[in-house]
Formats: structure tokens, sequence, C-alpha cells
């Protein structure tokens, strides 16, 4: 018995020593030697192949979410009074924290580049540094990671309550599908907001980027601008609309399936929400490499 | 018409149902009662078309629920009002947007039809007045008004209620009771009330089942459960707990090791 639980737990390694030497006095024969490694390899690749299955099988779950959501939007009637609540709790209560870190993160990349750039006397690139950097790497992704982290959570926390109080069960039992009302809402609210906060996160970084380079390092102002004009093109603001646009479908999907999927009450809900902006936050790194080597053939730098 | 037939259903390979046969005649009050984890409640939740079966029919006037998918399943919960053991109110809605809910969904009928109906089915629930109200500000039997009013103001033809006087007193409990017996015979609705309290299922039910080990062990009219011959009948609707429900702790007390006292 416990041989099986430490089967069930291989990394439990003084257990499972331990546990086969007792089985070895009990039952000393050759077969059991031999046996040895090939058990241990067999809890190892239980444990992999367990692994591998779960997260296959959560893959799938996100992708039949999906796949309902768009489903939903052309074949059902889009909810107007959730979807525009949603822009607001999605789009308009996210634009404090969006523009405070868009402001901080284009002040200390300015500071950093002009650091850099002074000792080779290019101090006056730091604004096409600042401006490019911001609209294709760091606007998309720091306003994405903190969308995840104050909505996705939200999201998971709230369709996850939802769920363990029988409410999605009552939404189904009123004959009105979970995916149309809790999850599409969301989706366009958040294909919607996400691009437009990206926009003004990386507008705010730059301005900020701008009032620190010419009040504080003492960088002329004109060609500063006249710079970051030569060098930004518009293919770098698209490049960050296309990234926080794929962004903005994983964020909703990963935590209205960790959501939708909660059990086991309060502790279900926190572990659902934590996952949530892991899984969500993970994934927008992993796909904003992906995308960046992807569009840089598109749309090269 | 609500038949059921060799209904199997396993969570993670623990069977909860295990063959249930049971057929449910229009205008008829069923109580299904049964221990504590039973499977009472995933039998009810059949039934509202929120749970799939393993194997096995189901069939609510003549239609297959098993086969349909989750959106062809609508048209037929539009037949059924289900009351949640713990009322499920969307917390976001106040309790008017709450009964209005199913109403406002379909789109059917005007502003002034939906406040009409809404304070209608209020006012038979006894509580009417209370619109504006979260449903956190309401008391446990509010809340399960509330939720009675939500699940009738489509005016299904079959009522579903889980557990619905637990966690009330006595009084509230017992006016549940009234106000269950005045939707069947005000609205001749076909009503299937799942619990444990034999006295709701005494004061409800015209016919009680009672479901063990995953099945319908015994069915009947509420005198002809009384009489029945069954221990375990005896023992359940007479509120006698079973010597080996007693065992882990006499074993505890002797200093014996068994599965209930085993250190873990």
């Amino acid at each position: 018995m416990k041989f099986r639980q430490n089967l069930q737990n291989p990394w439990n390694s003084v257990n499972f020593v331990n546990s086969v030497k007792k089985s070895e006095r009990s039952c000393p024969s050759v077969i059991h030697h031999l046996c040895f490694p090939l058990q241990m390899k067999k809890g190892f690749f239980e444990l992999l192949g367990s692994m591998v299955l779960g997260f296959v099988d959560y893959l799938g779950n996100v992708f039949l979410l999906s796949v309902e959501s768009f489903k939903s939007i052309f074949t059902q009637r889009l909810r107007w009074r959730e979807t525009v609540f949603q822009i607001s709790s999605i789009g308009v209560h996210s634009l404090p924290v969006v523009l405070l870190t868009g402001a901080f993160i284009g002040l200390v990349f300015a500071a950093q580049t002009y650091f850099q750039f002074h000792k080779v006397r290019m101090d006056t690139n730091t604004g096409p540094a600042v401006s490019i950097a911001l609209s294709r790497e760091l606007g998309p992704i720091i306003t994405s990671l903190m969308v995840a982290g104050r909505v996705g959570a939200a999201m998971a926390a709230e369709i996850g309550t939802m769920r363990v109080t029988e409410q999605v069960d009552a939404l189904r039992s009123l004959a009105v599908h979970p995916v149309d009302y809790l999850v599409v809402p969301r989706l366009i609210a958040m294909v919607l907001s996400l691009p437009l906060l990206t926009m003004m996160s990386i507008f705010t970084g730059i301005v900020c980027s701008y009032v620190l380079a010419v009040e504080v390092l003492g960088i002329d102002g004109a060609y500063y601008l006249h710079n970051m004009y030569i060098y930004t093109d518009a293919d770098d603001i698209y490049t960050g609309l296309i990234k926080v646009f794929i962004f903005s479908f994983i964020i909703v999907f990963i935590s209205c399936q960790k959501g939708l999927q909660c059990e086991g009450g309060a502790e279900g809900v926190g572990r659902a929400t934590t996952q949530a902006v892991v899984n969500s936050s993970i994934s927008i790194l992993i796909t904003n490499f992906f995308a960046t080597m992807f569009l840089s053939k598109i749309i090269p730098p | 018409m609500i038949e059921i037939s060799n209904l199997h259903k396993a969570f993670k390979d623990v069977p909860v149902l295990r063959g249930v046969d049971l057929t449910v005649g229009e205008s008829e009050r069923l109580v299904i009662i049964g221990g504590s984890g039973c499977g009472k409640s995933v039998l009810l939740r059949h039934i509202a078309g929120l749970l799939k079966p393993d194997t096995g029919s189901l069939k609510i006037d003549n239609q297959e629920l098993v086969s349909l998918t989750e959106r062809e399943l609508n048209p037929i919960r539009k037949k059924i009002g289900v009351l949640f053991q713990g009322a499920a109110l969307f917390d976001s809605l106040d309790v008017f947007h709450n009964v209005a809910f199913s109403l406002m969904e379909e789109r059917t009928l005007t502003e002034t039809e939906i406040g009409e109906r809404v304070a209608e089915v209020l006012d038979v629930v006894g509580m009417g007045g209370e619109e504006l109200k979260k449903p956190a500000e309401l008391s446990g039997g509010m809340r399960k008004r509330v939720g009675l009013a939500r699940a009738i103001v489509n005016r299904p033809t079959i009522m579903l209620y889980d557990e619905p006087t637990t966690g009330l007193d006595p009084q509230i409990a017992d006016s549940i009771n009234r106000l269950i017996l005045k939707m069947s015979r005000n609205f001749n609705v076909t009503s299937i009330v799942v619990t444990h309290d034999m006295v709701s299922a005494y004061m409800i039910g015209n016919r009680i089942a009672m479901l063990h080990d995953g099945k319908i062990l015994v069915s009947g009219t509420p005198d002809a459960i009384q009489k029945d011959a069954n221990p375990i009948v005896q023992h359940f609707i007479h509120g006698v707990s079973e010597e080996s429900d007693l065992d882990g702790f006499e074993n505890n007390r002797n200093g014996k090791r068994t599965a209930q006292n085993a250190p873990r």
C-alpha cells in the first residue's frame, strides 16, 4: 500500500527507498531486484504522463471555450447592457493603473537609455529608442500583464464564485448559455478596451519620457521629437496593436475557463484566480516572443 | 410527464446513481427522500438538464434529453423551474432584475408587462415591495422566496425544488412548504421536491420515493411509506441511526483501530 502511495509521489525518495527495502526483506527475490528500476521508471512516467494529459486536457478546454465563444458571437444575440458594463469595468476602471504603469515605464526606460547613449554622444536618440520600445514591446506587454492581473483575476473570481454558488447552473436552468451571458460580453469588452488602454499607456510613457529627457536630463526638445518622428514608424504601432489583440483573447479565455471550471468552494475560487493570473501572464510572455518573431517577417523592424 | 429509466451516473469512478427508474405523472407532487450524499440532488439536476447521465434514458413529455446538446436543451428548460438549495440568486442584480431575468432574456414582453408579471409573482411569494433589495440584504427564507418567484415567473409546467427547507427555522420552513403546495394547486404544475425533512415530505408529497444506494428503494403514498416494512425506510423516516453508523465511535472509545479512527 505504502509502495503504491510512493509510486504516486516518486519524489518522496526516502520513503520510496525505505518502502522498497522493507518489501525486499519480505520478498527477497531476484525478480524484485530487476523490477526496482522499472518500478521507479513507472512512477516517473506515470507522473509525467498525468502531467502531459492534464495539460492537453486543459488546452482542450480552453480551445472548446474559444470555439463556443466565436460561435456565440456569430449566431447569438449580443447582450449590449453587459458588454457596456464590462467595457466600463475592464477599460475605464483599468485606466489609472495602466496610465501610471505606462508613465513610470517610460520614465525609467528614458533614464536608462539616456545614461547609455550619453556615453557615445547619442542623447537625442533616446526619444526614438523609447518610443519604438514602448510601441513594439513594453507598452503591449506591461499593459496586458497589468490587465491580466487586475481584470483576469476578477473574471476568474467572479465567474468562479457564480459557479460554486450554483449561479451558473441557475443561468442554465433559465435557458441562458453561460458563454453567451458571461464570456462573450467580457471578450468583446476586452478586445475593444485593451488596444485603447495600450495606446494610452504608450502615449503617456512617451510624454513622460519627453518631460524627463528635456526638463531633467537637458536634451534638446526639438531634436528629441524630430528623431522620434524619423525613426518611429506606423508599423511599430501596428505591431503592438496586433500583439494586444491576441493577448486580449488569451486573458479572457484563460480567466473565464478557470472560473467556469472552478470547484471546491472558497479555496477553489482562490486557486482558480491565482491560476488564471499565472497562466495568462505566462501565456502572454510566451506568445509575445513568437508574435515578435513572426511579425518581424511580415512587418520588418 | 417525466420518465427516467436505468439512469447511471458516476463522478471520478465513484457511482452515485446506479440504475434509477422513476416515472412522474402530470400535476403529481413527488418527494424524493434519502440520506445525505445518496444522490438526490444529482437526480434532480439530471431532470433539470444540468447534468448528463453516463447511461440510461430521461424523457420529459416524450422527448429524450440525454442526446441533446446544451443549446438544444433550452426549449425544455423553459418548461422547468428550479429552486436551488441556496436559492442561487444573481448577486449583482437586485430582486426585481433577478425575478425578471428570464423574461428580459426572452424579449417577448414589454417593460410594463414584465413589471406587472414580476409584481404578481413577488406578491404570490410574499415579497412585494422588496424589488430594490440586493440578495446580500435578504435573509435565507427571503432568498428562497425570491428564488421561487424567479422560478415561476416564466410559468413552468414542472417545478423542481432542491432541499427547499434546509437551513430555515420551522416557521419559515412551514411557509415555504405552503408556498410549494400553493404553486402546485394554483398553477397545476408537476412538482418534484428533494428533501430529507420528513415534515416537508408528508406535507407536500402525494407520493414519496426513497433513494438508497443509487436506486429508488421504495415509492408510494405517504401512508404506504410510513407502513413500509423495509427497516432502511423505517430507520430513515423515524430518524433512527443504524448501528453501523456508530461503529467508528464505539471502537474509538474501546481503543480499537478502524478506518474511521485510524491516524492519518
